[in-house]
């Protein structure tokens, strides 16, 4: 069996730079008129630039399309879409199913998976959107490792599982004072809810909405070497930690440091 | 201009009634084990039989929400829910799982509501869903009228639209926030609202005392205002939320919101003030129209108040008339004292005041005040109430209704 793919959300081009194999197989940057309020994503030609690059250090470069698509959003998705697909995308992840439906009804042939952060529950759910096209799907954050596990055991589709800093709510408002307050701030904000003094959950806001993170760094069972693990892809999600904090974690999770 | 469908929520059998007596066109309950409202899901197969039979006579409609997001082990009792829905005659299933869309779609004739958990916004992703087997989707609450307006004319389903409740502050169905915080899963049906919990928004640089606090709990949605423009529109259906709220609550909204219709369809006026208050005689928390205006800023939606308590307005409702005496019984709900001037809410929107005389339990005996809930008393006063009128108090006999 062929071991996971290790997937890493990525914000600038020299960290794909800094990467090596011991880090990841590939990078997820996130298209900049769908990003999350944690990656201000890539333009169209920031994308191409970034895919040449990884061609030469024989990574992976997926894309991610984040929130929910509204009819407005369409004539955009269709740019990035046939961008995506021109410079040779390895995949798409996708928080929308609108992004898979949309590239199969104009024809564009993308590897689109299917990542809602908490939709696909179970078996059934993961194989349905398989037959409808998708290349794969990302499991629930809500799920344990065991259920994702055993999710991803028993679907014929493709099951990604998502780690590091998960997402555990996402709104469509936004309740900072500023976005300037958010991402750019050069210091993270997070949230402390009053019976839980000493957690802190990082947030952050954009135009499309906010967003808030676990604050613990989700790892994986510690009696099964990742390489054994059924899925397709291991999805490290940033959030608000520094490129060499993120760096730091994942080569603990992959055995690099003892 | 054709009435779009009035559909209001029923946490119980009883609470389905009032809806339905106050002028909904539709309910719709959650199911044991399979909805988003556990506590709420009383309803047995007995209760939607006598609903279904209610229902019907009445020429109105009732749904069964099955839009918890189930694991591998509970598929087989998802299956077996939606299979005695169908057998139980309700009209239409209110699914989140396009896997399970599919499955009902090929082993029922059951139509198909897609919940707004699914979270469709455009035609691309409704015009599949309707693929599948789909009449009907639910919108995300977070659309403006003008974007519902333009979907209605390019999907091939009817859409319904949530005008009036609660809301998740989160997008519907993406949120871990209760899962994480507290192991209940807001997507099986026990969400702690942790949104509304207390919280502070700390700098990695900031003292502790410079936090500051941080809200995101959601004021509720109000849409009174917005109903022409949602007719205008073309909606199918508009969706009041509160499976938790009491009669008083269900009686009191679907009322209000009938008649706007109404007014609308036959051209009559609304008094937009008076049913306003009507509304807030019966809930506690603040409300707004959401984003159906469009993006409602900070000050829009951002609930302030942290506590708030029960208006305590309602005192119970009539259950039957003594065919004896003019007296009725009443279920009683809150403290009802002889000598109380209080008004009462009959369901074919009329209004009136007036005294209570004497109070008797049911083994005939006198009684001063009554003050167990849900007990049944026999009340005389200078009135003629009928089953599901509902009775309040009356804050000053010089206030307007």
């Amino acid at each position: 069996m062929r071991p996971p793919i290790r997937l890493i959300f990525i914000r600038h081009a020299d960290e794909l730079d800094a990467l090596s194999p011991e880090i990841a197989d590939g990078v997820i940057c996130v298209a900049e008129d769908f990003a999350n309020p944690f990656d201000a994503g890539f333009s169209m030609s920031a994308f191409r630039g970034l895919k040449e690059l990884a061609d030469r250090q024989e990574m992976s470069c997926f894309a991610a399309i984040e929130g929910i698509v509204y009819e407005a959003d369409l004539p955009r998705l269709d740019e990035w879409l046939r961008v995506l697909r021109s410079v040779g995308c390895d995949g798409v992840f996708c928080f929308d199913e609108t992004v898979g439906l949309r590239a199969r009804a104009i024809a564009v042939d993308l590897h689109v998976i299917y990542h809602p952060i908490t939709l696909v529950t179970h078996t059934a759910e993961a194989d349905f959107y398989g037959s409808q096209g998708f290349y794969g799907v990302v499991a629930s954050v809500d799920l344990s490792v065991a259920e994702a596990v055993r999710l991803a055991s028993h679907a014929s589709a493709k099951v990604g599982c998502l780690l590091g800093n998960v997402p555990m709510y996402v709104s469509k408002r936004r309740f900072l004072e500023s976005t300037n307050d958010t991402m750019h701030h050069s210091h993270p904000l997070t949230l402390e809810e009053e019976s839980r003094p000493g957690r802190c959950y990082p947030v952050a806001q954009n135009a499309r909405g906010t967003m808030i993170l676990r604050d613990a760094f989700v790892g994986l069972p510690t009696d099964a070497s990742w390489r054994e693990l059924p899925f397709e892809w291991l999805i490290g999600f940033r959030g608000a930690m520094s490129f060499e904090s993120y760096a730091d974690q994942l080569r603990r999770l992959w055995g690099h440091v003892q | 201009m054709k009435a779009p469908e009035l559909l209001a929520p029923a946490g119980s059998l009883e609470k389905a009634k009032f809806a339905l007596m106050y002028g909904a066109d539709a309910i719709y309950f959650g199911v044991e084990d399979v909805s988003l409202r556990h506590q709420s899901a009383t309803f047995s197969m007995k209760d939607i039989r006598e609903l279904v039979v209610f229902a019907k006579e009445r020429h109105k409609k009732i749904y069964a929400a099955v839009n918890g997001l189930p694991r591998d082990a509970d598929l087989p009792i998802y299956h077996e829910r939606i299979l005695a829905l169908e057998e139980g005659g309700v009209d239409a299933v209110i699914l989140a799982s396009p896997a399970l869309i599919d499955w009902t779609q090929r082993v029922t004739t059951l139509p198909i509501h897609v919940s707004t958990q699914h979270g469709a916004a455009n035609s691309v992703s409704i015009g599949w869903l309707s693929s599948l087997g789909a009449s009907r989707v639910v919108l995300p609450r977070e659309m403006a009228v003008s974007e519902i307006a333009s979907l209605v004319q390019n999907v091939p389903v009817e859409l319904e639209v949530f005008i009036h409740g609660g809301m998740c502050s989160a997008i519907s169905g993406r949120c871990g926030l209760s899962a994480f915080l507290s192991d209940r899963d807001a997507n099986r049906g026990v969400c702690a609202h942790s949104c509304r919990w207390n919280y502070r928004l700390l700098d990695a640089t900031d003292s502790d005392a410079k936090a500051k606090p941080f809200v995101m709990a959601s004021k509720d949605l109000s849409a009174l205002k917005v109903i022409p423009s949602l007719m205008e529109a073309g909606v199918a259906s508009l969706k009041i939320e509160g499976r938790m709220k009491s009669v008083h609550y269900v009686a009191s909204v679907v009322q209000a919101y009938r008649h706007a219709i109404d007014a609308v369809v036959y051209h009559q006026p609304f008094d937009l003030d008076f049913w306003t208050n009507q509304i807030r005689r019966a809930e506690i928390r603040e409300a707004g129209v959401g984003f159906l205006q469009g993006d409602p800023g900070r000050s829009g939606q951002i609930e302030r108040k942290s506590k708030q308590e029960e208006t305590g307005d309602f005192l119970g409702f009539v259950v039957t008339k003594d065919p004896m005496t003019e007296g009725a019984w009443v279920d009683v709900r809150n403290k009802l004292s002889i000598g109380d001037e209080i008004e009462v809410l009959h369901p074919d929107g009329l209004f009136e005041r007036t005294r209570i005389d004497s109070i008797e339990d049911e083994y005939g005996a006198m009684l001063s005040v009554a003050n167990v809930p849900k007990r049944k008393v026999r009340i005389f006063a200078n009135a003629t109430w009928k089953p599901y009128a509902i009775l309040r108090k009356v804050k000053s006999w010089n206030d307007p209704y």
